[in-house]
Order: structure tokens, then sequence, then C-alpha cells
């Protein structure tokens, strides 16, 4: 037996790759969180690990939502593997490249997709947006990376309205703010008050006309 | 000789283009004039919303400061009364509402004329031609805004003595987004002391936000702000900041960004509850931006377009440390 196969000669698992995981598993104590936390927010290299776990397990919870191109993957690498051969190494021809790097990556797919139990789904993406990185429940370590995005409520059309919104309170402190915004602006009156007297309010709503039926 | 007639005209454009420019700003600084120390009382229509409003509007300018009543002549009874910086908003049957100005703003000028007219506008300003508002003659004058971030304004300004007639908003492409204009005014009418009183039955109590209560450590402050928006629209600059307490005494600070005509106002304070998802609410053309986080609610307000409150609004940054931010809020799962 090779002694390079000894358990005691195999590379140790990175320590950080081990408690990324059992966070992302939510198995992770808070000291543990916590240091994993700031070591990782000046790492890019840990930083760019948790996404691919994320990646990963969000594809095995079907969430990722971005394009799964194994086979385009696997081939671009070979390819790329191929452009940076050193000089005087036999190269194949572009064409049997093509075709290699195709065969492996089909390979390598069609194991991916077993392993995976089939949940690679071919979803359309939009030409032009962007792909959300972190597609998976959120934990404290994705709050740390995640704070660019632009907050769920910002979706165009959408109308969310906090359930306080239909309150006493709520109104008044609104009508406050705007008359407070009239007197900082020192705007005429009548131009920036006709918005608070005009102000439709569920309270006062009326009653809606019946209808007249006539017989005529 | 034949260089000098192919210049004249030339020479003729360059001599009318300042006339021109002065003569918006003179109409401009009238409008200002005649808003500030004139009297007036008259009836006005908005519309906004696919809904018209009619009001009565009673104006004095005198030795006491601007007293002022408008009220509204449909729909449910609702007064505003404003004596100086004191603004009473009385509902009929409801508790009213009295706002002492809390915040020791400094003052914008009503138009500040050399924002609108200078190079570095967010606005193009142009003389609008001759026309009848409310039995009078007026002229118009058009501020349109540059970019998509804050609206313009069509003035109808009265000949005879510069005041305001008709308010158009108008969008970046030049359509109304909101008009408010009078259907009858008397200017330099004589307003007494009755005219100026509620009408309304007395309301059911008063909520009043005096906030100024000298010696109890409550007195607003003005000075350098402790948070600032990390995003701005070109050309909005900070006019002023306030501190102040509310009810339960903690600290709220006030934020006044103006480009020379659109003003934002933004308030920030502790959270009062649970983090909750961002909005931005309309008013005619009015929008309000309101979110939470753990630790902070912020509230923008601003005759702007809504996209501009939810840029302004949406995240927050501390003055002193650039780097610490804090988004608002925090998308609940």
């Amino acid at each position: 037996m090779d002694a390079n196969d000894t358990p005691e000669s195999q590379p140790n698992p990175d320590p950080s790759l081990e408690r990324m995981s059992a966070l992302a598993d939510g198995e992770l104590d808070r000291e543990s969180t916590d240091f994993l936390l700031r070591r990782t927010a000046g790492d890019d290299g840990l930083r760019r690990r948790w996404d691919r776990i994320h990646m990963v397990r969000a594809c095995l919870q079907r969430e990722y939502p971005g394009r799964v191109d194994l086979v385009g993957a696997v081939r671009d690498a070979v390819a790329s593997e191929a452009m940076e051969a050193a000089p005087g190494r036999g190269r194949l021809p572009a064409l049997a490249r093509y075709g290699l790097g195709g065969a492996m990556a089909a390979g390598v797919a069609a194991l991916a997709v077993i392993g995976l139990g089939h949940r690679v789904d071919s979803v359309p993406e939009p030409a032009s947006e962007p792909v959300a990185g972190f597609v998976s429940q959120t934990t404290a370590l994705d709050r740390q990376f995640s704070r660019e995005a632009v907050p769920a409520g910002f979706v165009a059309g959408r109308d969310l309205r906090p359930a306080q919104s239909q309150t006493p309170e709520y109104r008044q402190r609104l009508d406050r703010y705007l008359i407070q915004h009239g007197q900082a602006t020192s705007a005429s009156g009548f131009v920036s008050f006709t918005p608070i007297l005009t102000m439709p309010r569920t309270e006062e709503a009326e009653e809606p006309l019946s209808p007249v039926v006539s017989d005529d | 000789m034949s260089r000098v007639v192919r210049m004249a005209p030339l020479l003729l454009l360059a001599l009318a283009m300042p006339a021109a420019a002065e003569r918006l700003e003179d109409w401009l600084v009238r409008m200002d004039h005649a808003m500030s120390s004139m009297s007036y009382r008259g009836s006005l229509i908005s519309l906004r919303s696919g809904r018209i409003d009619t009001l009565r509007v009673v104006h004095r300018a005198g030795e006491d400061g601007i007293r002022e009543r408008i009220y509204t002549l449909d729909g449910p009874e609702r007064e505003l009364l404003r004596n100086r910086d004191r603004v009473r908003f009385v509902f009929s049957d409801r508790e009213s509402l009295v706002v002492d100005k809390p915040f020791p703003s400094r003052l914008l000028p009503r138009i500040p004329i050399e924002a609108i007219l200078g190079e570095e506008s967010m606005y193009r300003v142009a003389a609008g031609g001759q026309e009848r508002v409310a039995g009078r003659t007026a002229r118009r004058i058009e501020i349109l805004p540059r970019d998509e971030f804050r609206y313009g304004r069509s003035l109808s300004l009265d000949v005879e003595t510069g005041m305001l007639l008709r308010s158009v908003l108008l969008d970046q492409s030049g359509r109304a987004v909101e008009m408010l204009s009078f259907v009858d005014i008397e200017i330099d009418a004589s307003i007494d002391d009755e005219a100026l009183r509620s009408a309304l039955r007395e309301p059911a109590g008063e909520v009043n936000y005096r906030d100024v209560e000298p010696g109890a450590g409550t007195v607003p402050t003005a000075g350098a702000p402790n948070w600032l928006p990390a995003t701005l629209p070109p050309g909005f600059r900070l006019s002023s900041v306030g501190h102040t307490r509310d009810e339960q005494g903690r600290l709220v600070e006030h934020l006044l960004f103006s480009d020379g005509l659109a003003c934002v106002s933004i308030w920030i304070e502790p959270a009062a509850g649970p983090p909750s998802l961002p909005t931005v609410e309309s008013l005619g053309a009015v929008h309000v931006f309101l979110g939470q986080s753990e630790d902070l609610r912020v509230t923008v307000v601003g005759e702007v377009p809504p996209e501009t409150v939810r840029l302004i609004g949406q995240r927050m940054r501390r003055a002193a440390a650039v780097d610490a931010r804090e988004p608002l809020p925090e998308p609940t799962p």
C-alpha cells in the first residue's frame, strides 16, 4: 500500500469550509458563527466558497434561478485549459478539442444530473437580468453580503402596504410630516397644503351612490 | 458695412437673450413678492389622480405675519389654519392636529431663482404665452425638468400683480401630473379676523406637536446631520438639518434636500415596531417613502416622482462614517 494512501497523510479538510457547511446547515454555534462572519467578511476566497456552497444547496433544493449549463461550462473549461498549455506540448486540433470537451462535458453532465437526482431544470433566463447570488434560505452570513441587494418591497408594480398604513396613528403621523414638510420648505401655503386637505382617507370613505334604475 | 449687416441678427440675438432671462427672473421675483406680501382670497380647484377638489383660500399678510385659512368646499369638511409657523389641521368631529414648526430650518426662498436659471440647473426655463385664468390676464412661465427625478411646473402669473393664479405640475415629457388653479380671486383683499376663524364645530380633541419646550432639553437644534442618504438624484443638495425629540424623548432628525425647486424631507427616527417592507405611497404628486429596519424608521416626503423618494430613502448611511451603511430594511423572509 502506498504510504500516501494512509489516513494520516491525507490532506486535512479546510476547517473554514467545514464550518461554512455547518453554518449552511444551521448547525454552527453562535460563537463560531461570529468568528466565521468576521473572517469571511475580509476574505474574498471564503466568500466565493460560500457562494458555491449556496449555489449547490440551491440546485439541490431547486431554488437556483440561473441557467445550469454543465456541458457548456465543462467545454469552456477544457478549451481554456488547452489554450493555456505550455508550448511544445502537443495540441489537439480545435475541432477535436471541441468534440473531446463536449464528450467529457456530456459525461460529467450526465453524472451530475444523476447525482442531483434529476433536479436540474431548464430555466429560461432573461438576457439582461443579473442572477441572484444567494437564493436559498438566508442566514446571518448571507445578510453580510446581500446588503447591496434591492429590498424585496421595491419590485415594480407591487403594491405592498404595511398593515399600519390604515391606522389613525399612521395617518396622523403622515399628516404631521406633510405639514412639517410644507413648513420647512416655506412654500406657498395653498400649494403645499392642498394635498393634505384633499388626501383620501379610509375612515371618511363615503357610501357609494346606488345606481338609479329607471323604467324609462 | 455688409459684414456689419450680416452680423446684426447675431448681435440682436445676443442682446435679446440676457434680456429674456431678466424678464423671466423679474416674473419669478414678482411672484415671490406677491405671494409673501399680498392678502387675497379666492376659490381654487385641484385636479390630481383623476379627482377634482374645490377649496377656498383666505390669505392675509400683515404686521402679525402670515395668517391663512384653507378649507374644502366639497367632500368631507376639513380646514387648515395657519398662523405664522403654527398650522392647525381641523376635521369635523375629530381630533385636530396642531403642528408648531419644530425644526429651525433655514428658509428656502419660495422660488430660488439662481438655482433655476443657473448653468447647473436641473431645469429648463422658458417664457410661455398669455392666457386668462380666473378672469385675469396671466403670463405663463414654463420650468421643465431635465431628468425623470423631478417634476417641472407651468406657472401662470397675474400680469398686474405677479400673483400665482395657476400651477401645473409637469413630468419630464411635459405632461400635466397635477393642476391647482384659481377660478376666482380677489387680490389685495381686506380680510378680518372672522374670515380666518374655523367654521367647523369644536373638534373632539387636539393632538399638539409643539415640540419646543425651552429648558426641558427638547429644543430643536440645527447642526451636522447624523445620517445621510447613500444615493441622491443629481442636483439635490442638503438645505437644512433639524433635530428634535419625539413624544418618548427619542432623537428625531429632519433633513431637507432641494434642487432649487423640488424639495424632499427625510425623517430618521428610532424604529417603532418590527421591520417592515419599504413602501411608497402616492398622494397625488406627493410621494412618501416609508421604511423600517430593526433600528431605524425612515420617512421621505416630497412632491417628486416615486423613483426619487425610493432612491433617497432605501439606503441611509451614517454621516460620520461613509462605510457604515444601514440598509433599510432587510427583506423579511
